[in-house]
């Protein structure tokens, strides 16, 4: 049982040399999902273990910390894992035959293993307790996300890739300096270490810089308004199938880092307090909001409209973390939870129905509904999802943003919250209008497969679940929050 | 099992028997088998006395601390049966409407008709604000294929319109309303008397009451009254039941019931929200009977009499009198009969002969006599004159403004009442009184099948005015103290 | 002193990647701005009166390998990175037969 952590990273890692020697595309694909799979239930085992026995260490080669690496399993960690992992599960299966169609066929078995190392990347993150683990494992992930950007066969895939490339490399150079200069103050990379030992510096101008670099770095990673522009670019240009699965997990990596980092790590010194970093943020959020949700009414082209309505809800997300209590905190968990749900979903229907458009207009879904109800049905759900709609699990979500909003100093936010929550009904129903009312033109062509419907009936009927007992993601958030920030005072 | 969940699980399960059989060609009887049963259950709660147990029966823990929930209690039960029973002529009159006009997709009509009809019981049911919230978009949820239902540019912007409006207003208004009252008071039960009564921010309740009318905007208070001229769009049976009876009655249940039951008659007299409603629902009042005067198409024009008889209800909750609260009551169930006579007898009208305007009843009498008939009745009881249900109605809110000393509302009733008559008594004299215009081939005619329905409520009507005493004992016995 | 031109070299690697338009000049540009925060780790490990930290009888004062070590990490990604990046960019060039990045844009 002490031995998970490690194994959730080193047994797909064992893998990536196997699956380099075999060449054959469907053997490839096979091990991957088998891989997947029992790393998700190994997550599992070590979800449960967590929440029954409390934080998990693992010492790298039995170095102790903190001369060590440190692999450290609390319920942040897990609850980050299991969800990042099972949305890798859910796109593997859906995405067999859409990579079979857009990706290069020699290509296809490295499309693969990065697409594993870039999950590897991403565990390694969440569960890392050392700070420069955390930048390897981050550019483990980004260098792989940057080759799969690469393989869309769009006419912008490989310049998409090289300019999320050099803005990517800004980013992790930022982290870099920051951890750096955290060195120099407390002289150890241990995470837990590190948040004892700051107590002690002076706080100089150099922490404060620091501060700044991270920030700096976690929002490029996170797409904050106004750094999301490589974002729109990314999710426009990449191959449908790895469009949904960053839509789920990439950004909620650079949360799961800006939690860490400031809510865990630099706790103790307050780095929210300096130059009103916290106000800071929660108005460029704030403008992030309306103005990424005017650009989504705006666009005709889905899929740039979907990645402006996920830079909207990263930040709400942003919204209810800055408010800086731990209800806030609650409401963004639970929305980090349910929104990578909903938009993996919304990414998958479109894929699997235009796998190779670029340029998916709003006319292009025009009367879906007649051909494939059942599929579309599933499109309504999540759609209701993202609004916000009582018996989805985006209203659950909504509901604690707003609660959370309301009870602390920044209620006049909730309604500009409430608003663009409406605005999000304008342009979802453009497309559901479309869906369901215009004549068809030329869908014969789609087709959709049994297997590719599971997983996205999966992500709708987890949407409704989470709507109806949404115990799971409130008491994990409400626990994670209350190890973070104290509990609530009533 | 529990009355009330057989109850709603019965309409589920009749849509979901509905959308399997939706090939077979009599699709209808089932549906008014459903609808005839849901009747029987409501029947079944008054005379069993269900509402008198006040059993919460709590199904699922949506936020922790907070349930969907279900019970009855009078006030229920009278808007269960009002609205269950003519559900079922509607459903009776539906079938015919839909043969004779050819509407294609009968299947998806009587689904969503059903899935709505659910909404509202659910509406009734429901023993928590959350309950009803849910159950609130939901219904406009299920209302909006049938709003779209013919499919062609118009319905579908209007259609649009219509979504935006009520979702729109749920989201920004009433959404924050009901989480700042469970921050306050903790809870979200109905209980009477009302869960805020130890709060004395009286700003606050005047913010709340404002977001509530806004929020619910199923009630139709100006300015967000729009959505309901967009929704009648819709097919006549459509227009009928959920724009006269369900949605509609069901925006001021939710108002009555958070009115009596949220805040308490006492604390919106003390901070004075009480003002806030009034004023509101009488400028409502006034204005749209003003928009009726200018509409020509018979829809419309009852669309917008149906915003002001539903301030009507409004205004005598906000006057918070003991006998205005009493026809509120009554008028809730007195205008539900009185309007879906009107809509029902103008979709007569529209079907047999193709008149969808006022101007264009010039003695329509002689070829439809019992559809004009019932017509007229129709718009007398919203008038109010006696001998029709609808001067009850008014007549206790007349008495209810007198012992509020709010004796400048009564301008208002005068005023409005005279409006009223200025819209509705063309309607009456055209058919009657002018010549037949020869231009309309003179080859179709009432067909019984659509006017029996109507003439069962307009009966209905006729009998409750001579029998208003019992409802009235059952209201002071289960609801408020006269 | 000596940071302050560290922090020059940092500004002038990130000035180039956004000014310059021809993308070999950006990775190069990268590689500074990368470069700069390594040489960033070596002048933080620098002790006083240290020695290379070999361990000798002789003298006690040691300068700090830790990030030295880091640093080999970091330049292995660097390398990685730019590797990729001098990849996509031949990739590029065989495409589009251009790699200046405005005219790439309107593409």
């Amino acid at each position: 049982m002490s031995q998970l952590p490690i194994l959730i990273i080193i047994l797909p890692l064992l893998l990536v040399p196997i699956l380099l020697l075999i060449r054959k595309n469907e053997q490839v694909y096979i091990l991957n999902i088998i891989i997947s799979f029992i790393n998700l239930i190994l997550i599992c085992l070590l979800f449960h273990h967590v929440q029954h026995n409390g934080a998990l260490f693992y010492e790298l080669g039995s170095w102790k910390a903190p001369i060590g690496i440190r692999l450290n399993a609390d319920l942040l960690s897990c609850y980050f894992l299991l969800l990042v992992n099972f949305m890798s599960f859910i796109c593997l299966i859906s995405g067999k035959e859409l990579v079979n169609k857009q990706i290069e066929k020699e290509n296809i078995y490295l499309f693969y293993i990065a697409w594993l190392l870039c999950n590897i990347g991403f565990s390694g993150i969440i569960l890392t307790n050392d700070i420069f683990n955390l930048f390897v494992f981050l550019e483990i992930s980004s260098l792989s996300s940057y080759f799969l950007i690469s393989q869309g066969n769009y006419k912008g895939s490989m310049i998409a890739a090289i300019q999320y490339l050099f803005i990517g490399s800004i980013g992790a150079v930022f982290i870099l300096l920051g951890i750096g200069i955290l060195y120099v103050h407390t002289g150890t990379l241990n995470m837990s270490d590190i948040s004892d030992n700051i107590i002690n510096a002076k706080i100089s101008l150099s922490i404060i810089f620091a501060i700044g670099l991270f920030f700096l770095g976690i929002g490029i990673k996170s797409a904050i308004f106004p750094l999301h522009g490589w974002l729109i670019r990314t999710y426009a240009y990449s191959p449908s199938i790895i469009v949904a699965y960053f839509s789920g997990t990439s950004t909620k990596i650079g949360i799961y880092i800006l939690i860490r980092v400031f809510l865990d790590i630099l706790n103790t010194i307050n780095p929210f307090e300096y130059y009103s970093l916290a106000q800071l943020i929660l108005f460029l959020s704030l403008a992030g909001v309306l103005f990424s949700t005017v650009y989504a009414i705006k666009q005709t082209e889905i899929k740039k409209m979907f990645a402006f309505s996920s830079v909207a809800q990263i930040s709400y997300i942003l919204i209810a973390i800055m408010i800086l209590t731990p209800e806030g905190i609650t409401a963004s968990l639970i929305h980090v939870f349910n929104h990578s749900i909903i938009k993996t979903g919304l990414f998958l229907i479109i894929a699997i129905l235009f796998v190779n458009n670029q340029n998916i207009k709003l006319d292009d879904l025009s009367g879906l509904g007649k051909n494939h109800p059942f599929f579309m049905s599933a499109f309504v759900i999540l759609s209701l999802g993202l609004i916000g709609l009582p018996l989805t699990s985006g209203f659950i979500s909504k509901w604690y943003i707003i609660q959370s909003l309301i009870h602390s100093d920044y209620w006049y936010i909730s309604i500009v919250v409430l608003i663009t929550s409406f605005m999000t009904l304008l342009y979802m129903w453009k497309i559901i209008e479309k869906i369901y009312f215009s004549e068809s033109i030329n869908n014969n062509a789609i087709t959709i497969l049994n297997h590719q419907t599971i997983g996205v009936f999966v992500l709708a009927a987890l949407t409704i679940y989470l709507g109806l007992d949404a115990s799971f993601t409130t008491s994990v958030s409400g626990e994670i929050a209350t190890s973070l920030l104290g509990p609530e005072i009533k | 099992m529990n009355s009330i969940i057989l109850h709603l699980v019965f309409i589920i399960l009749g849509t979901l028997i509905l959308y399997a059989l939706r090939n077979i060609k009599l699709l209808y009887i089932i549906h008014v088998l459903i609808s005839f049963l849901s009747l029987f259950f409501s029947i079944n709660a008054l005379v069993t006395k269900k509402f008198l147990i006040q059993t919460q029966i709590d199904i699922i823990q949506i936020i922790p601390d907070l349930f969907i929930s279900f019970s009855l209690d009078g006030l229920g039960v009278i808007f269960l049966i009002t609205s269950n029973a003519l559900w079922l002529m509607t459903a009776i009159y539906s079938h015919k409407y839909l043969e004779l006009n050819k509407y294609k997709n009968k299947a998806k009509f009587y689904i969503f008709f059903t899935l709505s009809m659910f909404a509202t019981n659910a509406i009734i049911y429901s023993s928590n604000l959350l309950t009803t919230f849910i159950f609130y978009e939901i219904l406009t949820i299920s209302t909006y294929p049938l709003v779209t239902f013919k499919g062609d540019d118009d319905s579908i912007s209007n259609g649009k319109k219509y979504l935006y409006y009520l979702l729109g207003t749920s989201i920004i208004f009433l959404l924050p309303a009901i989480i700042i009252i469970y921050s306050i008071a903790g809870t979200l039960d109905y209980e009477i008397g009302g869960i805020l009564t130890s709060y004395n921010n009286p700003l606050m309740i005047n913010i709340l009451i404002i977001l509530l009318i806004f929020g619910v905007a199923k009630s139709a208070i100006m300015p967000f009254h729009k959505w309901l001229p967009c929704a009648m769009i819709a097919p006549t049976p459509v227009s009928a039941l959920l724009h006269a009876v369900a949605v509609v009655k069901s925006g001021v249940f939710i108002i009555i019931k958070v009115v009596l039951y949220i805040f308490g008659p006492l604390i919106l007299q003390e901070s004075g929200a009480n003002i806030i409603i009034i004023l509101f629902a009488s400028i409502t009042i006034l204005l749209s009977s003003i928009t009726a005067i200018k509409q020509d198409n018979i829809k419309l024009r009852l669309a917008y009499s149906t915003i002001g008889q539903l301030s009507y209800i409004v205004l005598a909750i906000a006057i918070l009198a003991p006998y205005s609260i009493l026809a509120a009551i009554l008028h809730l169930i007195f205008h539900a009969i009185g309007k879906i006579i009107l809509f029902l007898t103008a979709g007569i009208i529209t079907t047999g002969i193709g008149i969808k305007k006022v101007s264009e009843m010039n003695g329509l009498a002689s070829k439809f006599p019992y559809t004009v008939f019932l017509m007229s009745l129709g718009a007398l009881i919203m008038i109010g004159l006696p001998p029709t249900i609808g001067f009850i109605s008014k007549w206790y809110l007349i008495i209810g403004i007198i012992e509020s000393t709010k004796i400048y509302l009564l301008a208002v009733i005068i005023i409005s009442t005279l409006l009223n008559a200025s819209y509705y008594l063309p309607m009456i004299y055209k058919p009657y009184f002018k010549n037949f215009e020869t231009k309309y081939n003179e080859s179709n005619s009432e067909d019984m099948c659509l006017v029996a329905p109507v003439i069962i409520i307009g009966l209905a009507a006729i009998i409750l005015f001579f029998n208003t005493d019992s409802i009235i004992m059952f209201i002071q016995e289960y609801i408020i103290k006269l | 002193m000596i940071f302050i031109l560290n922090m020059t070299l940092f500004l002038i690697g990130l000035f180039i990647m956004i000014r310059e338009t021809n993308l070999i000049k950006k990775v190069i540009g990268l590689n500074i701005f990368q470069s700069s925060v390594f040489i960033f780790y070596l002048i933080i490990s620098k002790v006083e009166d240290g020695i290379p930290p070999i361990l000798t009888t002789m003298y006690g004062v040691y300068s700090n390998p830790l990030p030295h070590v880091l640093i080999l990490t970091a330049i292995v990604v660097s390398i990685a990175t730019t590797s990729l990046a001098l990849a996509l960019i031949i990739k590029i060039k065989k495409k589009y037969s251009t790699i200046e990045e405005d005219e790439l844009d309107e593409i």
